[in-house]
């Protein structure tokens, strides 16, 4: 089945005791993050994707085909719409063992719509391990895995996920984020998530819709978060973590760990209790933007163990401070004060070096 | 332990531990002789057979205006009432259906035989429905015919106990006994009738008006059974015998005559003659 | 006496499982969806609650007597009687224990959290899958608990019955009739044998709904 036009083409008004929601969307197949403060409406307008809430009037098409009409009275129950949706705590079924979870949707599933088997999901998630456990004792992390796992073994054509990192500690952050990126890329099933943390979105998502008050703000390339003044007023840029994705090296000889990652290696703290890994790991790291030094001169005599030269980008202000976008073959993000910033002089294309202490960089599970 | 109580301390709990208990049964005690009558106003207390409850409440006005006695009345089955009474309840008078609840309390002596007044009589009928098969039945014998007719139960009241001595001395019980209910009380016999269940209900005459859409076809000559009677009585050790002798003497009246004819009661005198 | 008690249990479980269904049904839908009318069904199905039992017996015996379009029908189409069998002692039974087996019913339902149904139906689980192989396995405790509550309330059951089904020994005749005709009589050593085998029905099936969630205990709750 080809996926012509876009995956959720919606217009749709709703109405709950004082707050209204009123969208009107073209959400493009990929990796969609709605985002917006919470009471924004992000989760009523999943519900009303998936059909367990009903617009009060509109329309509702996912890849040219009709599951909401509120002239055509059209309401697909949401066990036929064919969208899976992933709640936040995963809700996993706590009278079935993991693989009976994921069996579920499966075992619903005609033979001719199932287009991977259990096994592929399982190994995506890396869940295998589990398949006879009790769903009561797990991690979040593992948590998370089986309630993906589960959605994914139901065929759906589109995955709704709530705040899927939200209750995570963390290192499952790290790993869900690539999870989700396999997925899509291995499966090819577009994503819409709700998220409030606009690191994630930046970090995971192809689009963005912005949210605030019930209506949307703005859609389109992550980028509107830093350059629509619109969008801007909704997010918080405080504690902006960059979330990047790289493949960790064995511990060399002389003793230490670096990621690659973009066109660069950036030097990880070791742990002591590290065993000897002797693979390349492919991993997530967070880096907190204000936690990398800008400098127009190479410095050196540095104890920071990276010094890492890099090309400005562009430059965007928030209300406090100003995040430069920097490019080292992926974007990253240095917070400075305005005031340095024309104290420095650094604008667009403006030739930096950035100065990242080793223990500044988090590694979120692998 | 852990402290010990001076002498003071104990003092002071035991009076709070008094009046925590003593307080409650002031006030009940206060809120009680308030909220009773007040003493000016003489009262007094009628344990009376359930079947008399029409009669008793439309007279009682009458009384009250001329003795400026008030009435409080507790109608119930008169076993109950009598078990009642022989437990000290606070009646003033007792009036029964049937002899033998007052025969009890006879026994006991919470009455006098001497005291004894047989007010009124009742009369044993058959009922049928007004829409039915036999809504013109003429003859006592088409009983046996009838797919089920009702009564009382007689282990519970005393009109079932008169139908089935009625039933059994006109010679038709043996044919009938078996497809005859016994109901929970002559109301739910009547129900019966009304509802289709059964064919017939024998009744007193007295219940039959409160079934709609039922009524009387025939009599009961009251040759077949003991007298229904209603034996009343001044209760010994009454509060107020003197005004409970009053109400007797009242019921006896032309007027409160005409009111348990009007409901279908027969007087004494009329059956001994 | 045997024959008493063969007759209490009879019109217990009938009156439990005529019951069942839709103390499930309803139960289902007061607890966990929002129907429309919702406070009309309530205070409907609450009714034998409220009313004394009698009440409720003389309106079973309106709505079922020969005369009326219901009776009639069962009477002269079916050739089937009702009132004054132990079918009207079941159904008077089924009346007044129907509110206590409900209400558990949906209290246990309530408590199934609608985010596990939800994950359910996006799973493309339908309503009547979702309620059979998440809502009812989470909540059978309850179900469990309301039926037997409902049953041993049909085994004391009495003054419904009494007006529906009369009291004729050998035939509608249950412990509760039982006990009181002997009581009205005077008959009190024969009433306590009978209130013995009572307490003695009760006690058992207290202890089956204990033994029955403690099998499940391991299992069952979250």
């Amino acid at each position: 089945m080809t996926k012509s036009g876009c995956a959720i083409r919606l217009g749709v008004k709703k109405r709950l005791g004082e707050f209204t929601l009123d969208c009107q969307l073209d959400i493009a197949n990929g990796i969609t993050a709605i985002f917006g403060p919470s009471g924004s409406g992000k989760t009523t307008l999943l519900d009303c994707i998936a059909g367990f809430l009903s617009p009060d009037q509109g329309c509702i098409s996912k890849f040219g085909r009709i599951v909401f009409s509120s002239e055509r009275s059209i309401n697909v129950s949401p066990n036929k719409r064919g969208i899976g949706y992933v709640v936040q705590n995963s809700a996993l079924f706590p009278h079935l063992t993991v693989k009976e979870n994921i069996n579920y949707g499966f075992s619903l599933t005609s033979e001719q719509k199932r287009k991977y088997s259990l096994e592929t999901v399982m190994e995506i998630l890396d869940i295998a391990y589990l398949s006879e456990r009790d769903t009561r004792n797990l991690s979040g992390g593992e948590r998370q895995r089986v309630a993906l796992a589960r959605s994914l073994a139901a065929f759906p054509d589109i995955l709704l996920l709530d705040e899927p990192l939200a209750s995570l500690d963390a290192p499952f952050r790290g790993l869900i984020i690539q999870k989700l990126k396999i997925i899509f890329r291995e499966l090819g099933i577009p994503m819409i998530y709700v998220s409030h943390s606009i690191s994630e979105v930046i970090a995971l998502a192809h689009q963005v819709v912005v949210m605030s008050e019930g209506s949307v703000l703005g859609s389109g390339n992550v980028s509107i978060l830093l350059r629509d003044s619109n969008v801007k007023r909704v997010a918080d840029f405080s504690s902006f973590e960059n979330l990047l994705q790289g493949s960790i090296s064995p511990v060399g000889i002389d003793g230490q760990k670096s990621i690659a990652l973009g066109d660069t290696k950036l030097i990880l703290p070791v742990e002591r209790s590290e065993g000897e890994e002797k693979e390349e790991v492919s991993a997530i790291v967070s880096i907190r933007a204000s936690d990398i030094i800008l400098s127009k001169i190479k410095p050196i005599g540095l104890s920071a163990r990276n010094v890492i030269s890099a090309r400005v980008k562009e430059v965007h202000g928030t209300d406090s401070s100003v995040l430069v976008e920097c490019d080292i073959g992926e974007p990253i993000y240095v917070e400075i004060t305005s005031l340095s910033q024309s104290e420095l002089g650094i604008y667009s294309g403006t030739e930096v070096f950035l100065i990242i202490k080793a223990s500044s960089i988090m590694v979120l599970g692998n | 332990m852990p402290f010990s109580f001076s002498g003071k301390h104990l003092f002071v709990i035991f009076k709070l531990v008094n009046l925590a208990i003593f307080l409650p049964f002031a006030l009940i005690t206060v809120v009680f002789s308030f909220s009773c009558a007040n003493p000016e106003t003489q009262r007094i207390m009628v344990f009376s057979a359930a079947s008399l409850v029409d009669v008793l409440q439309e007279t009682a006005p009458e009384f009250e205006k001329q003795t400026g006695t008030k009435l409080i009345f507790n109608f119930a089955g008169s076993q109950t009432l009598a078990g009642e009474i022989s437990n000290g309840g606070p009646a003033d008078i007792f009036i029964s259906a049937g002899h033998s609840p007052a025969r009890f309390l006879v026994d006991r002596g919470h009455i006098k035989e001497e005291n004894i007044l047989e007010l009124v009589e009742n009369v044993l009928v058959v009922a049928t429905s007004d829409d039915g098969e036999y809504v013109n039945i003429s003859d006592i014998a088409e009983l046996a015919n009838m797919h089920r007719i009702a009564i009382a139960d007689p282990d519970l009241a005393p009109a079932g106990e008169y139908a089935k001595e009625a039933l059994h001395n006109i010679g038709i019980w043996s044919e009938i006994s078996r497809r005859t209910i016994l109901a929970a009380d002559v109301r739910t016999a009547l129900a019966y009738v009304q509802t289709g269940d059964v064919d017939a209900a024998v009744v007193y005459i007295t219940d039959v008006s409160i079934a709609k859409g039922v009524s009387t076809k025939l009599f009961i000559n009251g040759m077949h059974h003991t007298p229904i009677v209603y034996p009343a009585a001044v209760v010994e050790n009454a509060r107020e015998p003197v005004l409970g002798k009053e109400y007797l003497d009242f019921l006896t009246t032309a007027y409160a005559s005409s009111v348990f004819e009007k409901y279908g009661f027969a007087s004494v005198k009329e059956r001994i003659n | 006496m045997l024959e008493i008690t063969y007759i209490t249990l009879k019109v217990a479980i009938a009156a439990t499982l005529i019951n069942f269904p839709f103390a499930l049904y309803i139960g289902w839908i007061l607890g966990r969806r929002n129907p429309k009318g919702r406070l009309v069904l309530e205070v409907f199905i609450s009714l034998p609650l409220a009313l004394p039992p009698v009440v409720t017996g003389y309106a079973l015996l309106i709505a079922l007597g020969s005369r009326s379009p219901i009776g009639n029908f069962i009477q002269n189409v079916l050739g089937i009687d009702i009132i004054f069998t132990w079918v009207a002692a079941s159904l008077a039974a089924a009346v007044v224990s129907f509110p206590l087996m409900v209400r558990s019913i949906i209290v246990a339902m309530s408590a199934v959290d609608p985010r596990l149904e939800r994950s359910a139906r996006s799973l493309g689980a339908g309503p009547m899958k979702t309620f059979f192989s998440i809502t009812l396995p989470l909540s059978y405790q309850g179900v469990i608990a309301g039926t037997l509550l409902g049953f041993v309330r049909a085994l004391s059951e009495f003054g419904a019955t009494i007006i529906v089904a009369g009291n004729i020994p050998g035939v509608t005749q249950t412990l509760p009739l039982a006990i009181f005709a002997r009581v009205q009589t005077g008959r009190t050593s024969d009433a306590f044998e009978l209130v013995a085998v009572s307490v003695l029905l009760a006690v058992i099936s207290l202890g089956v709904h204990n033994w029955l969630l403690s099998r499940s205990g391991s299992k069952g709750g979250i």
